[in-house]
């Protein structure tokens, strides 16, 4: 399913884009994401990201999270003035409640949830101790 | 993409890899002071999924799912973004009077006696049968009942239709024939227990996300379970799949005959549990017996099954042994794919023979599992009584003892319910367009783009000699026809109860305060029947009298939710039914012993179908035919529609999300390469798509997620140039009453 979706979707973004449909160019703050108009294509978000940063789309993709369908934005935000390149753990929280309570414990000091837990793929738990925490 | 959008996203997708590596986040429990969690249900899906609400400041500001309900802590990426559906600057805050043909601001007195005017006048001049309710499975139970009452034991009329008629009509008539009463006997932790998922007609991944998590999770737990997925098109369902039938439409009822016959034929069969469980039937009788059943099984060979389908036989007999294998526990699920067709009623039948041929029924694990869109369609609308022919708890209207149970409770005089069941939905609406109906009042739906072939019942609810009230949180394309326009409380702005997919109850929190003058419709429904003079018929000061009445109504039926009691709502996180008493833990395993509450502890059996006079749930004939409108010469391709993630329902809500709107929104048409070929149409190109209602213009999508012959749009975007219900065909099934969204015919051209 995967593939050939791509193509098509790939292709529809960049006809789209050509006909001045939704993108309305760059924000002004680099930080920020571009500009994009209402809703415009099918699945935005993984349109241009599978050309431009196709191995975090692949982590991401084969991960749980892409499996279930726990999309780019659920992050990240929209492109608005909400959007995040390093999203907090709020974004977390609607699922992971009780683990983003962790956070607030000593050992959890300048750490994050992508501390452990490497942003796109977010496996379970990478194999490793966490410093004067209990495991 | 423009060079100078790739050039920034290479840009900060570096930047966002360096950030990731370790840098702290913002912890939200160490940020979110004064944030307070109050308990409540998701407003979406039928799931119905536990979540918990945070307030600061007197404002909804987040959501978490709640892990001692039955989605142990997860919620889908709609749920997550709940929040914003409140705070849209598009919120419907004062009451609107259509003037000269413009809605103008009025207040709630204005309204309120206009619309009862309106109403009681009608019913004077024009007879009850004048003026109608159109309700919905995302109203909570104690507003759709206050609805019910005031026009079934008020205005007397029985026309209280709501759009659950819209998408689960036909499984309340598949399992009402086979096993005499609505709902179904298993719930999701039958999940937990299934060796093999039979998902037809469901894009369970898009439509029910939690749900397809924990199939997802059942599967990584023992990898021995095996899932088939069967859909004309191949969905983000078929990840999960280990076969995937993508039949050709509408050829669904003969693949599941075939099944029925490989079971037979290949003495996967249960004869203990048919010879003491099973009847058989034909038509409306449960006259036949097992010969004339295996005779009629005769033509659905597997043979003919592979070529009707274009599925492989293969596939499709790997399929059927794996349901069918004795030793495993099978669980189907199914949701619009089999419903909205104009045999959804016989689609939902052929599914439960299956379970009761090979007694794979009422064991964890296996069950037959009806999948539901709204969160309140179940509890609100058919265990509550809410449509036309039907009253409170399994009781009909056609039957003088269930109009006598319910007007001895309601304290009306006898033959204040009228005998005559009222008007389906689109007979409702099709009687508005003949002026039979002069009046009507459509709470928390929006028929003006969710009923199929719209344009002509759009024309009707703006024709000015008919009087429509539309109470809603936002602007629809079914405020913009309206007479008046009363702005409702949002979910999390009042209290009620919600009934979800497998027989839970849930009490939904009020957490914050409606906006403007928005009020909750069970306030405006009684302020409505005071004002029309059935104040003592509506006498309640809050949801929680109407709930008392309502556990009066369904203590003593085979729904038995006595011991859901306000107080126990309040504490639970979901009580299922039946549940005859406040200490009662609810009942998983409808109809078995040891389990459900009407099954006598000395009944010879472990299942006892009590429901049916005989105790016998029935397997009916019901032979393969086509669709209403099938492709031909003309019109040559199907063309059906559905869900997407991002979206629900005609987007009201969603559609008012910004990350949501800005992951998707434009529908565009599904087309399989090989068709895209022959029109010479490439991705992105326009595509007219023509019925014989109405001809629209989508973007192309070019997938071999597709098939040759068939197109898909999905039925969420509300832009009025690509509204899916213009195309879409108002035939339905002749039992159930339900439209056949799912199937129509067009003819397709480059833009």
């Amino acid at each position: 399913m995967k593939k050939n979706t791509t193509a098509g979707i790939l292709a529809l973004v960049g006809l789209m884009a050509l006909a001045g449909w939704g993108i309305a160019g760059p924000a002004e703050n680099p930080a920020a994401h571009p500009e994009v108009e209402g809703a415009f294509t099918p699945d935005a978000c993984e349109v241009c990201h599978q050309e431009v940063t196709p191995e975090v789309h692949s982590e991401w993709y084969d991960s749980k999270h892409g499996l279930l369908n726990v999309k780019c934005f659920v992050c990240h935000g929209s492109t608005g003035n909400d959007f995040s390149t390093n999203p907090g753990a709020d974004r977390c929280v609607g699922c992971h409640a009780d683990q983003v309570e962790t956070m607030a414990a000593p050992f959890m000091k300048d750490k994050g949830c992508f501390t452990c837990h490497p942003a796109h793929a977010l496996m379970a738990h990478l194999p490793v101790a966490v410093e004067g925490g209990d495991k | 993409m423009s060079a100078t959008r790739r050039q920034f996203l290479v840009a900060s997708a570096a930047t966002s890899a360096l950030a990731a590596l370790g840098k702290p986040t913002k912890a939200f429990s160490a940020a979110d002071g004064g944030i307070k969690w109050t308990k409540g249900v998701c407003r979406y899906c039928g799931v119905g999924c536990g979540v918990y609400k945070g307030v600061r400041d007197g404002k909804l500001v987040a959501i978490k799912g709640d892990k001692e309900n039955h989605n142990k802590g997860f919620v889908c990426l709609k749920g997550f973004l709940l929040p914003q559906i409140l705070y849209h600057e598009d919120r419907l805050t004062h009451p609107l009077i259509k003037k000269n043909g413009k809605l103008v601001k009025a207040s709630w007195d204005e309204a309120l006696d206009l619309v009862a005017k309106k109403f009681t006048e009608s019913v004077k001049k024009n007879g009850k049968d004048s003026v109608a309710f159109y309700g919905s499975g995302q109203a909570y139970t104690e507003e759709s009942y206050a609805a019910n009452k005031l026009f079934k034991g008020g205005f007397g009329t029985n026309n209280v239709e709501g759009n659950p008629r819209l998408c689960m009509a036909s499984a309340v008539g598949g399992y009402v024939t086979t096993f005499g009463k609505d709902e179904p006997m298993g719930t999701y932790d039958d999940i937990d227990h299934a060796d093999v998922f039979f998902l037809i007609g469901s894009n369970t991944a898009e439509a029910h996300p939690i749900l397809f998590q924990r199939i997802a999770r059942r599967k990584e737990a023992d990898p021995n379970v095996k899932i088939i997925v069967a859909d004309p098109r191949m969905t983000p369902t078929g990840r999960i799949a280990d076969i995937y039938l993508k039949f050709k439409p509408n050829t669904d009822l003969f693949v599941l005959n075939a099944f029925a016959k490989y079971f037979v034929d290949n003495d996967l069969v249960d004869k203990e549990f048919i010879k003491n469980h099973v009847a058989f039937g034909k038509g409306k009788a449960a006259d036949q017996n097992w010969d004339a059943y295996v005779a009629f099984l005769a033509p659905y060979t597997m043979e003919k099954a592979a070529e009707v389908s274009e599925c492989s036989i293969e596939d499709l007999e790997a399929a059927a042994k794996l349901f069918g294998c004795k030793k495993n526990r099978t669980m189907s699920m199914w949701t619009m794919g089999i419903n909205q067709r104009l045999r959804g009623v016989w689609g939902n039948n052929l599914i439960h023979n299956l379970h009761l041929i090979t007694g794979k029924i009422g064991i964890p694990g296996s069950t037959t599992f009806s999948l539901t869109g709204q969160p309140n369609a179940c509890g609100g609308v058919r265990d509550q009584g809410g449509l036309c022919h039907i009253l409170p708890y399994g009781r009909l209207v056609k039957k003088p003892e269930h109009r006598a149970e319910v007007e001895k409770v309601w304290g009306v005089p006898a033959g204040t319910i009228s005998d005559k069941p009222g008007k389906h939905a689109l007979a409702m609406f099709q009687a508005l367009e003949t002026k039979d109906i002069k009046c009507i009042y459509i709470m928390c739906t929006n028929p003006g783009q969710s009923l199929p072939n719209v344009n002509r019942y759009r024309k009707a609810m703006a024709d000015p000699d008919t009087f429509v009230v539309v109470a809603d949180i936002y602007p629809t394309r079914t405020t913009e026809l309206a007479d008046v326009v009363l702005p409702a409380a949002a979910w999390s702005e009042k209290e009620g109860v919600f009934g979800c997919t497998e027989r839970r109850y849930q009490l939904e929190h009020q957490v914050v305060l409606p906006q403007g003058e928005a009020r909750a419709d069970f306030d405006i429904l009684v302020d409505l029947a005071a004002r029309c003079g059935y104040g003592k018929l509506l006498p309640w000061k809050s949801p929680d009298d109407a709930w008392e009445e309502l556990l009066l109504l369904g203590k003593d039926t085979m729904y038995q939710i006595g011991g859901i009691t306000r107080a126990r709502l309040r504490k639970d996180h979901g009580v299922i039914w039946p549940c005859p008493t406040e200490d009662h833990p609810g009942t998983k395993l409808r109809y078995v012993k040891g389990e459900d509450p009407w099954v006598p502890k000395d009944y010879p059996h472990r299942i006892m179908f009590y429901a049916k006079p005989d105790n016998r749930a029935v397997v009916w004939f019901r032979p393969w035919e086509n669709a209403a409108e099938m492709p031909d010469e003309e019109y040559p391709f199907f063309f059906t529609t559905g869900r997407v993630i991002e979206h629900w329902h005609t987007a009201t809500m969603t559609g008012r999300c910004k990350e949501l709107t800005h992951a998707k929104i434009t529908s565009e048409v599904e087309i399989h390469p090989d068709d895209a070929k022959k029109l010479g149409v490439r991705t992105g190109d326009g595509v007219r798509v023509t019925s014989r209602r109405d001809s629209l213009i989508f973007p192309a999508l070019v997938t071999d997620n597709s098939q040759p012959g068939l197109v898909f749009v999905h039925m969420h975007d509300a832009h009025l140039d690509r509204m899916c219900n213009r195309i879409t065909i108002d035939q339905f099934d002749p039992g159930s009453k339900e439209p056949t969204f799912k199937i129509c015919a067009v003819k397709l051209a480059k833009a």
